[in-house]
């Protein structure tokens, strides 16, 4: 089969196009063949031979080389911005879920739950003299080392999950800022919504099943010691994945 | 020359062109380049081939949107401007129109003798 110039320059992109995603080198090729043919027709209406028609509308269009490279450093730019930027949105949520289990352990602790109940057990060896003294100093009413311990325990793990919360606050503040008013937001959008909400499922809903786990084996193996901070924090994570999986569902649901 | 060094001037704003012309109204590629050739009455005649990968960044960056329709027995892409392109067109006039106003400023200063062809 012979071809005019046009076909020849769809033949070179093709060749070209080899390195890209073959939906967008299809993609491409359709646009190329589209204005090309266009182009010549109106070449055509003003008097120009079809060879010659063709041959003005390749030059027009320009070198299909540079076409191709053009396109492949597009998308390898925005690939890389938006994993950054969905990277950096998916851990801010993850360190806001960790600050809401703090939350929600505070709100235990408050309600009526031991200190036990968020942290323990305490180690079958015990603890060295000065580790007591210094939990002995932190709860001067508890009546032994081990008491003293899990209480301040305890506070920390309420004290260090919320802290890490704030910073997952800040960083979503940061990450917004920077979209609206740093660099344009649009430049700094995010992994198609699909992407980031299957990761968010599965980040999330992993992490749920884990913290449920350890939760379900501290009960078993030690009496429910220090149970409340698995739970806290697992009834967050799996939250979180129920938030994520109905906006992938959504998602898959209006893709059809 | 001047052809080549306009050229060259437009491609550092061809997102903000394009998004322009898309203000007007959906197009495929072919009619938004005769829109643009025939708005700047021939002088932004660029090499055509150049605005489709700078539509496809536009549209990863949710500026623009594009569907594939037939018509008379031909598929063709047709692009459209976002709520987002619309807000980033906005502000990027506003940009453009502070950077030719400055410019105008200081080139208002030159010396007559040396603006005369």
């Amino acid at each position: 089969m012979t071809g005019g110039p046009v076909d020849d320059y769809l033949d070179q992109l093709f060749v070209q196009l080899r390195s890209h995603a073959p939906r967008d080198a299809r993609s491409m090729l359709s646009e190329t063949e589209d204005h090309l043919r266009d182009a010549a027709h109106e070449a055509r209406l003003r008097g120009l031979s079809d060879a010659d028609a063709e041959a003005e509308a390749v030059r027009r269009f320009g070198d299909a080389r540079l076409l191709a490279v053009a396109d492949r450093r597009r998308g390898r730019v925005w690939v890389a911005r938006a994993t950054l930027v969905s990277a950096w949105s998916l851990g801010a949520w993850g360190a806001v879920a960790v600050g809401s289990s703090g939350l929600l352990a505070g709100v235990l602790r408050l309600a009526g739950g031991t200190a036990g109940f968020l942290a323990g057990p305490w180690p079958r060896g015990g603890a060295g003299a000065a580790a007591c003294a210094r939990w002995l100093s932190l709860s001067p009413h508890a009546t032994s080392c081990a008491e003293a311990a899990i209480a301040d325990w305890a506070n920390e793990v309420v004290a260090y999950r919320v802290a890490f919360g704030l910073l997952g606050v800040l960083a979503l503040a940061a990450l917004a800022v920077a979209r609206r008013s740093l660099v344009h937001g649009p430049r700094w959008s995010p992994l198609p919504s699909l992407v980031t909400d299957t990761i968010g499922t599965a980040m999330f809903g992993a992490s749920g099943a884990v913290l449920a786990g350890l939760g379900i084996d501290a009960l078993a193996v030690s009496s429910g010691s220090g149970v409340g901070q698995w739970l806290s924090a697992a009834v967050v994570a799996l939250a979180a994945a129920g938030v994520f999986g109905l906006r992938l569902l959504r998602g898959l649901r209006a893709a059809g | 020359m001047a052809q080549q060094a306009l050229r060259e001037g437009v491609k550092g704003h061809l997102d903000l062109v394009l998004l322009g012309a898309l203000a007007a109204g959906p197009g495929h590629g072919y009619a938004i380049i005769s829109s643009l050739k025939q708005r700047s009455g021939g002088a932004l005649d660029l090499p055509e081939g150049s605005v489709y990968p700078a539509l496809h960044r536009l549209e990863d960056m949710g500026l623009v949107q594009s569907d594939w329709s037939s018509a008379e027995g031909r598929r063709r892409r047709e692009y459209r401007l976002t709520p987002t392109g619309a807000s980033a067109l906005r502000a990027g006039r506003a940009e453009w129109s502070r950077l030719s106003t400055a410019i105008d400023a200081v080139l208002a200063a030159v010396p007559p003798r040396l603006v005369a062809p």
